[in-house]
C-alpha cells in the first residue's frame, strides 16, 4: 500500500511539473489570414461596444484592426458607440453624441455593461449570454469563420445629392428552418475626437485628443431589427432583393454600407457584407 | 409456512433497516447556513435615478443557502444561490440561480478526498487560492478532485485538478483552462523530535500549478501549458517571526498583461516582533506581470487561480474606504511597517486604563520597466514585454496610506478611538479614471462609544475628508443605538459639501435597524448609495448609484 501511495504520488509529480509549455520567438502565428474568397463564404460580424470615454476602448480598436488586417473583407466591424461611457459631455472634449438609436437599444437588449465588450455573429455563449470581451474576439471570429455560408448577399451602393441607393439581394445556400431579417446599416471611418485612454502604445494617456475613430456605426437605414422580407419560410436558390434609399448625414468617401441576415429566434447573423457609400 | 417464514424474514430485515438507520441518524450531523439580501429601488432624481433608469427592474436579490452532512469520515454539502437580478454594484453575470457548489469528501487521519467543487491555497496562495467572497459576488471555486495526505505528523502533501466556477457557465471543452497543481509541506518541529519543544519553529512547502488552454488564437502563438513554481519558509524564533514566498511563472500572455511572453515573478517577506504591550509587522513585497488566470482572455474579477495579498490597510470606516486600494497585477512593488504599543496602565498618558496606539505607513510603487530588446516599446503585444530590476522603485506611486490610530477606554462607560490617514491615491491607475489626477487626501475620525448599561450603548462617528482633487471635501456622521443582544439602529450621512457642482453637494445618508435571535438576524436599511466606476484588470464597470431600500437575514444551524 505504501509502495502505492508513493508511486502515485511519483507520477502525480511527473504530471504537474510536465505541463509547461515555453513558446519561443517569434511569437507571432506565421498564417495568411482568411481572405480566400472564391466561390461563398462565410463573413464574420463584430460589434465592438465601446465610448469615447472609456479608457480601455482603443485596445479593442487595435484588436478589431488587426483582426481586419487578417481576415480583410471576411470580417466586418461596426463600432458602436452606447452605454455610459459614449455619453456626450457637453462644454468638454467629449461633447460629441455617437450614440444612435438603433446601438443603445442593442446595449440594452444584450446587456452590454463593461466596455469595452464586443458581438460576434450575435452567437450566444450560453442562452441569454452574447457578450464577448475584447480578447476572445480572435478566438470567436476564427471559429465562425469555419462555418459553412449559409446565405449570399450581394450588395450594391451608388450615391448622388447626399442620398444612398442600396440594393440587397439575398440567396439562400440551404435549406433554413427559421425565420430570418435583413438589417442594412450605416458606418462611417476616420472621424477624428477626443478619445481616453491609458494605453501608452496606442496613442496619448490619459486623452488621445486627435483619436480616429474606425468602423463608427452612424445608423440603422431599415430600423434597429432591420425587416423581414423573406417570409415564414425561406426558398433555397430564390433571390430576395430589396433597395434603399438614405440620407447621408456622414462623408460620403469615407462611409459603408453594412448588410447583414439574422434568424429571428436566436438573433445570430448568419452572412454579412460591406460597400463603401462611394 | 413458506409464506410466515417469508413474512418473518421481511419483517426481520425491516427491523434491521430500521435499527441501523436509526443508528445512522444519530451518527450524522447537519450544518448550514442562509442569507437572504433584498433590494427596492425607487427614483432619486438628484441622484439622476429616474423611472426610465430603472426600468422596471425596482427588486433586486441575491440569495444563498448551504447545507453540510458529515457522518463519520464522510461529509458532503451544496450550495444553492439566487441572484434575481444581481443587486446593483453586482456583476450582472451572476443572474440567475441554482447549485454551483457541490462536494462529497471523505477523510481519515492521514488521507482525504474530495470531489465536487472546493476551496484551497497553496502557502500565501501566490501560485493558488480559491475562496468565495459573498459580499463581492466572487467565487472561483475548483471543481473537480482534491487529495491532501499526511504520511508522517509534519508531511502534507496536497493535489488538485479542475475547472474554476466562471458565474453560471458550466465547463464544456476548451471554454475555458483546466488547473492542477501539487503542494508539499513540510513542519521540521513535528517531523524532528528533537525540535518539538524548541523555541525555534521552522515551517517550509513548495507548490507547483499548472494550468492547460487550448491555443486557437489566429494572431498569437500561445502556450497551452503554463506552469508556475513557488518555495516559502516560516521561521519562528522567540518574539520574532519571518515568513516569505517566491514564486515564478513561465510565459503567460495574456489579456491583462497585453498579450506579453516575459515570465512573471512575484515576492513577499514578512517580518514580525510581538511582546506584551508591543508587535512590529514589517512587509515587503514585489509582484511583476503575475496575473495568473484560468481563461487568459479574462479580464474581469473571475477565474483568478492566484491570489496576489495586499499589503495596505483595508480600512472600514465610510470615508476612510473612500479610495480603496486594488492589487496590480501586472507589477507593484510595496512595503508596510505597522507598529502597535499600548501605553501601560497608570501612566501619564495610559491613565487608569492604558492607552493603544497603531501607527501604520504602506506605500505602493510601479516597478521600473525598461525594453526587452526584442522591441524598443514597453509592453508591446507578441513581445518579451519589458525586464524590470527587482528591488528599483519607479516614482510613480500608486498609494501611500499613513494611518495614526488611537484607542481609550476613559471609564468604564466610556471609551473612544481617534484616527488621522493621510493618502495618495492614483486614482487614474487605480480605477481607471483617465487624466484625473492623483489624489491627496487627509483625513479625520472621531468614533466614541458610551455605556448606560451593561446592555445599552451609544456609539457615534463623526468623520472628515479633504482633499482639492475628486469630489473634493466630504463630513460624514454616524449615531448607533444598541441594545445586546437583539436590537440596533442606527443612521448616517456622507455630505459631500466640497462638490465644485453645487448640485452634486448631495447628502447620502442611510438609516438602519436590526434584530437577532439567536443565530438568526434581519436588518433593514434605507438611504441612498454612491455612484461610482471599479476598474478590475482593464474592463470598467460602472457601478450605478442607487436608492432605496435594503433587507437582511441571514442565519445558521
Amino acid at each position: 500500500m505504501k509502495t502505492f501511495k508513493i508511486i502515485s504520488f511519483v507520477i502525480a509529480l511527473i504530471v504537474v511539473f510536465s505541463a509547461c509549455e515555453k513558446v519561443s520567438p517569434p511569437f507571432k502565428e506565421n498564417n495568411g489570414g482568411g481572405n480566400d474568397t472564391t466561390g461563398v463564404v462565410k463573413n464574420v460580424l463584430l460589434e465592438d461596444f465601446t465610448g469615447h470615454t472609456c479608457v480601455n476602448c482603443p485596445i479593442a480598436a487595435v484588436i478589431a484592426h488587426n483582426l481586419k488586417h487578417l481576415y480583410g473583407e471576411r470580417l466586418v466591424v461596426m463600432a458602436v458607440h452606447a452605454g455610459y461611457f459614449a455619453d456626450p459631455h457637453p462644454g468638454s472634449a467629449f461633447d460629441n453624441d455617437y450614440r444612435t438609436p438603433a446601438g443603445n437599444e442593442w446595449n440594452n437588449w444584450f446587456g452590454l455593461q463593461n466596455y469595452p465588450s464586443g458581438l460576434i455573429d450575435r452567437i450566444p455563449n450560453s442562452p441569454g449570454d452574447y457578450i464577448v470581451v475584447k480578447d476572445k474576439w480572435g478566438v470567436k471570429v476564427a471559429d465562425e469563420m469555419q462555418k459553412e455560408a449559409e446565405a449570399k448577399i450581394t450588395l450594391s451602393t451608388s450615391f448622388s445629392s447626399g442620398m444612398v441607393s442600396i440594393d440587397v439581394t439575398t440567396e439562400f445556400l440551404k435549406s433554413m428552418s427559421s425565420t430570418y431579417s435583413l438589417f442594412v446599416g450605416i458606418t462611417e471611418d476616420s472621424i477624428v475626437s477626443a478619445q481616453k485612454n491609458e494605453n501608452p502604445e496606442v496613442g496619448d494617456t490619459p486623452i488621445i485628443n486627435d483619436y480616429v475613430f474606425m468602423h463608427m456605426f452612424r445608423g440603422a437605414v431599415n430600423g434597429t431589427w432591420g425587416e423581414n422580407i423573406f417570409g415564414d419560410a425561406v426558398e433555397v436558390g430564390k433571390q430576395y432583393t430589396k433597395s434603399y434609399q438614405y440620407t447621408l448625414a456622414g462623408d460620403p468617401d469615407n462611409s459603408h454600407v453594412v448588410a447583414y441576415v439574422y434568424d429571428n429566434d436566436t438573433k445570430s447573423v448568419i452572412q454579412v457584407v460591406e460597400k463603401d457609400v462611394n | 409456512m413458506k409464506k410466515i417464514l417469508s413474512l418473518f424474514l421481511i419483517l426481520f430485515s425491516a427491523t434491521l433497516l430500521q435499527a441501523q438507520v436509526s443508528d445512522l441518524l444519530k451518527k450524522s450531523e447537519v450544518h448550514g447556513s442562509f442569507e437572504a439580501d433584498g433590494m427596492y429601488y425607487h427614483p432619486d432624481i438628484p441622484m439622476g435615478i429616474t423611472d426610465s433608469l430603472i426600468a422596471g427592474r425596482n427588486f433586486a436579490f441575491n440569495g444563498f443557502a448551504e447545507v453540510i452532512y458529515t457522518l463519520g469520515n464522510f461529509s458532503a454539502g451544496v450550495r444553492y444561490e439566487a441572484y434575481l437580478p444581481p443587486i446593483a454594484g453586482f456583476d450582472n453575470r451572476l443572474e440567475g440561480s441554482g447549485i454551483p457548489y457541490m462536494w462529497a469528501s471523505y477523510s481519515t487521519k492521514k488521507f482525504s478526498f474530495t470531489i465536487g467543487n472546493f476551496y484551497e491555497q497553496f502557502g500565501n496562495g501566490l501560485v493558488l487560492r480559491t475562496y468565495q467572497e459573498w459580499t463581492l459576488g466572487y467565487d472561483n471555486s475548483l471543481n473537480g478532485a482534491r487529495v491532501t495526505y499526511q504520511p508522517v505528523k509534519g508531511i502534507i502533501l496536497k493535489g488538485v485538478y479542475g475547472t474554476q466556477r466562471f458565474f453560471w457557465n458550466k465547463y464544456t471543452k476548451n471554454s475555458r483552462g483546466i488547473v492542477k497543481g501539487m503542494d508539499a509541506e513540510l513542519c521540521f518541529n513535528d517531523l524532528v523530535k528533537s525540535m518539538a519543544d524548541s523555541k525555534l519553529r521552522i515551517t517550509i512547502g513548495g507548490s507547483f500549478v499548472s494550468k492547460y488552454q487550448v491555443d486557437n488564437d489566429p494572431i498569437y502563438k500561445l502556450p497551452r501549458d503554463v506552469g508556475t513554481g513557488a518555495a516559502r519558509f516560516n521561521i519562528g524564533i522567540g518574539k520574532f517571526n519571518f515568513s516569505s514566498e517566491y514564486a515564478h511563472k513561465i510565459n503567460d500572455p495574456s489579456a491583462i498583461n497585453h498579450y506579453i511572453y516575459k515570465p512573471g515573478d512575484a515576492f513577499i517577506f514578512n517580518a514580525s516582533y510581538s511582546t506584551r504591550g508591543l508587535g512590529i509587522l514589517a512587509v515587503f513585497k514585489r509582484i511583476d506581470n503575475f496575473s495568473y488566470k484560468s481563461d487568459r482572455a479574462e479580464t474581469a474579477n473571475a477565474l483568478d487561480i492566484s491570489f496576489l495579498p495586499p499589503i495596505t490597510e483595508a480600512h472600514t470606516y465610510m470615508l476612510a474606504s473612500m479610495y480603496p486600494y486594488a492589487t496590480q497585477p501586472n507589477g507593484e512593488l510595496g512595503f508596510q511597517l505597522q507598529v502597535n504599543y499600548k501605553i501601560p496602565k497608570k501612566s501619564k498618558l495610559g491613565g487608569k486604563y492604558g492607552m493603544d496606539i497603531s501607527v501604520n505607513f504602506s506605500q505602493i510603487n510601479d516597478i521600473v520597466r525598461t525594453p526587452a530588446g526584442d522591441t524598443s516599446a514597453i509592453n508591446v503585444p507578441g513581445t518579451l514585454g519589458y525586464t524590470s530590476k527587482f528591488f528599483q522603485f519607479s516614482d510613480h506611486i500608486f498609494m501611500r496610506d499613513i494611518e495614526i490610530h488611537l484607542h481609550k477606554k476613559f471609564s468604564r462607560k466610556f471609551h473612544a478611538t481617534a484616527e488621522y490617514l493621510n493618502q495618495v491615491f492614483d486614482i487614474a491607475s487605480i480605477q481607471g479614471h483617465a487624466g484625473d489626477p492623483v489624489i491627496h487626501d487627509n483625513i479625520a475620525i472621531l468614533d466614541m462609544t458610551y455605556k448606560f448599561t451593561s446592555r445599552k450603548s451609544l456609539r457615534w462617528e463623526a468623520q472628515a475628508l479633504f482633499t482639492k482633487q475628486d469630489k473634493r471635501n466630504w463630513l460624514a456622521a454616524l449615531v448607533e443605538y444598541t441594545i445586546s443582544p437583539h436590537w440596533f439602529i442606527t443612521a448616517s450621512d456622507q455630505w459631500n459639501y466640497g462638490n465644485p457642482v453645487t448640485d452634486d453637494q448631495l447628502h447620502y445618508y442611510t438609516v438602519a435597524g436590526g434584530y437577532s435571535v439567536k443565530t438568526i438576524r434581519f436588518a433593514l436599511t434605507y438611504g441612498r448609495q454612491r455612484e461610482g466606476v471599479v476598474c478590475v484588470g482593464g474592463v470598467c464597470r460602472q457601478v450605478p448609484a442607487s436608492s432605496g431600500f435594503y433587507l437582511t437575514i441571514s442565519s445558521s444551524f
